[in-house]
C-alpha cells in the first residue's frame, strides 16, 4: 500500500517560488492500475520522482507499506528504488549498447541475484511482455519503439516491485502500439499485484485505469473511479 | 721493414712541414712503410690472434675471407680498403714485406682512413716477420661484466707477473662508461615518471570525458537502484582496461623499439667521450715493435666501444613496479570521474529528456 500524506515540493527560480506539488494526499491499495492527467508542467512528473524516491519532497511523506522515506539515507534510498520501485520512462531510457535480455538483467544484477537465475528470470519477463524470442539478444537500438518499451516494462518488472511509475509509456509510441502497452501494465498489475501509476496527458489511456487523478496547479484531485471491467470497454 | 705497399694516407701539408723540422723519414712505426718522396703516415702491419682488430672488436671483412686458423703461420693476410685500392690490390692479389710474399684473403672496413690504412697477419707470422717469436705486445682481455673488471685485472697481473706486462683498464673509459648509463638511467627514469604523469592525466581527462557523455546512462542506472559504488566501480575497471590494453601495445612497441632508443641515448651520451678517444688514438698508429700496433683508436676502446654491447632490458622488479605504479596512475586517474558518478542526481537527467 502507498500512502502519499500532504507532500509539497517547491523550487526556486529567481524571485518566484514553483510549487509543482502542493499538498497532495492519497492512498492507492496494492495492484491498483491508476492514472494522473493532467496539462504539461502541471508537476505530474515531478510527483512521480517523489513517489520514486529520484527526489526529495520540501514536506510531507510517502509511505510503503508503512514505511517513511522522509529522512530516508540515500543508500536506503537506493535500496528502495531497486527492490520496491519500476520505472518506466517515455524515453525507454534502457542502455543501447546493451541487448534487451542484459538491460532486463541489470536490476537483478545489483539486486545481487546470480546470473543464471537472473538470466531466466529476464527471459520469462521478456516473453511476458510478449518479445518475440528471437529479439531477445538484439541490442536495444535494433529494436522498434514498441518492442524498447515492453523491453522498459519488463526491466520494471525485474526485482517484482510493489509499484511501477510509468511517466507517459505511450507518449512515444503510435496509437495501436499505445493500447497494446496499456493493456500489458493492466495484465501485469492483475497477474502481479504490482501498484502501477501511470502518468499520462492521454484521457483515453487514462480512462483505462481503475483510479484516475488529475493534477491541476500542483493540486491532485481524484476523478470518479471506475472498475476494471468498465475500463476495459470502450471509453 | 720493407714492403712493397704504399702508405693509402698522405700527412698532407702539417705532416710536410713537421717532417722538414725534424728531419724525418717517415718509416718510423711497427712495421715498415714504403718510402714516398712526402712524408706518410705509415702502414701499420698487426699480427693478430683472432679475427679481431687491436680493440678486440670482430674485424669487418667487406671482401674475401679471414685468415683461418690466426694461430698458425701463414701467407695470407687481410687489407684495408684503402690501403688495398692505393695500391691496386684485391682479394688473390700478392705483396711484399721484408721480400716475403703475402696473398690478400679478404679486405676489412675499419671506419676511418687511418684504421684503414693498416693490414693483420696472423699472430705467429708477424712475431716472425718482426723477430720476436713469442712476444706479445698488446692483449685484449673483455671481460663479461663491470662487476668483474677489477677481479680480472688482479688475476691477469698475478697470471703474467708484474715484471713482465703491465695490466691496466680503460679505467676513465669505464667511468665515462657507467656515467653515461648513469645519464642514461637518470632519463629514462625521468621520462617514466614524466609518462606516468602524462598518462595518469590522459586516463583523468578520458574518464570525465566518459562520465560526461554517459551522465545519461548513469542517471537512469542509479534510478533503476545501482549503487554508487558500483557505478564508481564500473569507470574504475573501465580505466583498468583501457591501461592494460595500452599497457600491453606499449610493452609490445618497447620491446621493439628499446634497443634503439637505448643505443640513441648511450651514442648521445658518449660522443663526446668516443669523439676524443678516437681522435687520439688516429693520431698516433702503431708505434710498438712486434707487430702489435694500433692502426687508430686507443687499445682499451672508448666510452662507446664499451657500451657497444649494451642492451636494454627489465628485471622482474621493474617490470612488476611499472605495473603497480601504471595501475596506480589509472586508479588514481579514474577514482576523481568516479566520484563525479556519485553526485550525479537521477533526477536531475531524467528531467532533461
Amino acid at each position: 500500500m502507498i500512502e502519499v500524506k500532504n507532500l509539497v515540493r517547491t523550487f526556486k527560480s529567481g524571485d518566484r517560488t514553483i510549487t509543482p506539488v502542493n499538498d497532495v494526499s492519497f492512498e492507492l491499495e496494492q495492484g491498483t492500475l491508476a492514472s494522473i492527467v493532467g496539462k504539461s508542467g502541471s508537476g505530474k512528473s515531478t510527483l512521480l520522482s517523489l513517489l520514486g524516491a529520484l527526489d526529495k519532497p520540501t514536506s510531507g511523506d510517502v509511505l510503503v507499506n508503512g514505511v517513511s522515506l522522509a529522512g530516508m539515507p540515500d543508500g536506503k534510498l537506493t535500496e528502495y528504488r531497486r527492490r520496491d520501485i519500476g520505472f518506466v520512462f517515455q524515453q525507454f531510457n534502457l542502455i543501447p549498447n546493451l541487448s534487451a535480455l542484459d538491460n532486463v538483467m541489470l536490476p537483478m544484477e545489483f539486486a545481487g541475484i546470480r546470473k543464471a537465475a537472473r538470466q531466466e528470470q529476464a527471459r520469462q519477463l521478456l516473453e511476458q511482455v510478449q518479445l518475440d524470442p528471437d529479439k531477445h539478444v538484439r541490442r536495444i537500438n535494433r529494436l522498434s519503439g514498441g518492442e524498447q518499451q515492453r523491453v522498459a516494462i519488463a526491466r520494471a518488472l525485474a526485482n517484482a516491485p510493489k509499484l511501477i511509475l510509468a511517466d507517459e509509456p505511450t507518449g512515444n509510441l503510435d496509437e495501436q502500439t499505445g493500447e497494446h502497452i496499456i493493456e500489458l501494465l493492466s495484465s501485469l498489475s492483475r497477474d502481479h499485484n504490482t501498484t502501477i501509476l501511470v502518468v499520462t496527458h492521454d484521457r483515453s489511456l487514462a480512462n483505462k485505469t481503475d483510479r484516475r487523478f488529475r493534477l491541476q496547479q500542483g493540486r491532485l484531485t481524484e476523478e470518479a473511479a471506475r472498475s476494471r471491467a468498465a475500463a476495459g470497454s470502450p471509453a | 721493414m720493407t714492403t712493397s705497399l704504399t702508405a693509402a694516407v698522405d700527412a698532407g701539408t702539417l705532416g710536410n712541414r713537421n717532417q722538414a723540422a725534424s728531419g724525418s723519414t717517415g718509416t718510423s712505426g711497427t712495421s715498415g712503410s714504403s718510402t714516398a718522396p712526402a712524408f706518410s703516415v705509415p702502414v701499420t702491419a698487426t699480427g693478430i690472434g683472432a679475427e679481431v682488430d687491436t680493440t678486440g672488436k670482430a674485424l669487418a671483412l667487406a671482401q674475401g675471407t679471414g685468415l683461418g686458423d690466426y694461430r698458425a703461420a701463414s701467407t695470407g693476410a687481410l687489407l684495408g680498403t684503402t690501403l688495398a685500392e692505393k695500391n691496386g690490390l684485391s682479394v688473390g692479389s700478392t705483396f711484399t714485406i721484408k721480400d716475403q710474399s703475402f696473398t690478400v684473403t679478404g679486405l676489412f672496413d675499419a671506419g676511418t682512413a687511418f684504421g684503414n690504412n693498416a693490414l693483420y697477419l696472423t699472430l705467429p707470422t708477424a712475431q716472425t716477420l718482426a723477430d720476436l717469436p713469442g712476444e706479445l705486445s698488446t692483449m685484449v682481455v673483455t671481460v663479461n661484466s663491470m662487476e668483474n673488471v677489477d677481479a680480472a685485472k688482479t688475476a691477469l697481473q698475478a697470471a703474467l707477473g708484474t715484471d713482465k706486462a703491465d695490466v691496466s683498464q680503460g679505467q676513465r673509459n669505464l667511468q665515462t662508461a657507467v656515467s653515461s648509463l648513469g645519464s642514461v638511467k637518470n632519463i629514462s627514469f625521468i621520462a617514466f615518471v614524466a609518462a606516468l604523469a602524462t598518462a595518469g592525466l590522459i586516463i583523468l581527462l578520458i574518464m570525465v570525458m566518459l562520465v560526461r557523455e554517459r551522465r545519461r546512462e548513469i542517471g537512469v542506472l542509479k534510478a533503476i537502484g545501482a549503487p554508487n559504488r558500483t557505478i564508481g566501480l564500473q569507470f574504475v575497471l573501465e580505466a583498468l582496461v583501457l591501461v592494460a590494453m595500452g599497457s600491453v601495445v606499449g610493452a609490445a612497441i618497447a620491446s621493439f623499439a628499446s634497443g634503439g632508443i637505448a643505443s640513441a641515448l648511450i651514442s648521445s651520451n658518449t660522443a663526446t667521450a668516443a669523439a676524443t678517444t678516437g681522435r687520439r688514438g688516429q693520431g698516433f698508429p702503431g708505434g710498438i715493435p712486434g707487430g702489435a700496433g694500433f692502426p687508430g683508436g686507443n687499445p682499451l676502446g672508448g666510452a662507446s666501444q664499451l657500451l657497444t654491447s649494451v642492451s636494454a632490458s627489465a628485471s622482474p622488479g621493474v617490470i612488476a613496479g611499472g605495473i603497480a605504479a601504471v595501475f596506480g596512475v589509472a586508479i588514481i586517474g579514474a577514482l576523481v570521474p568516479a566520484l563525479l558518478t556519485a553526485r550525479i542526481r537521477p533526477i536531475e537527467v531524467l528531467r532533461g529528456e
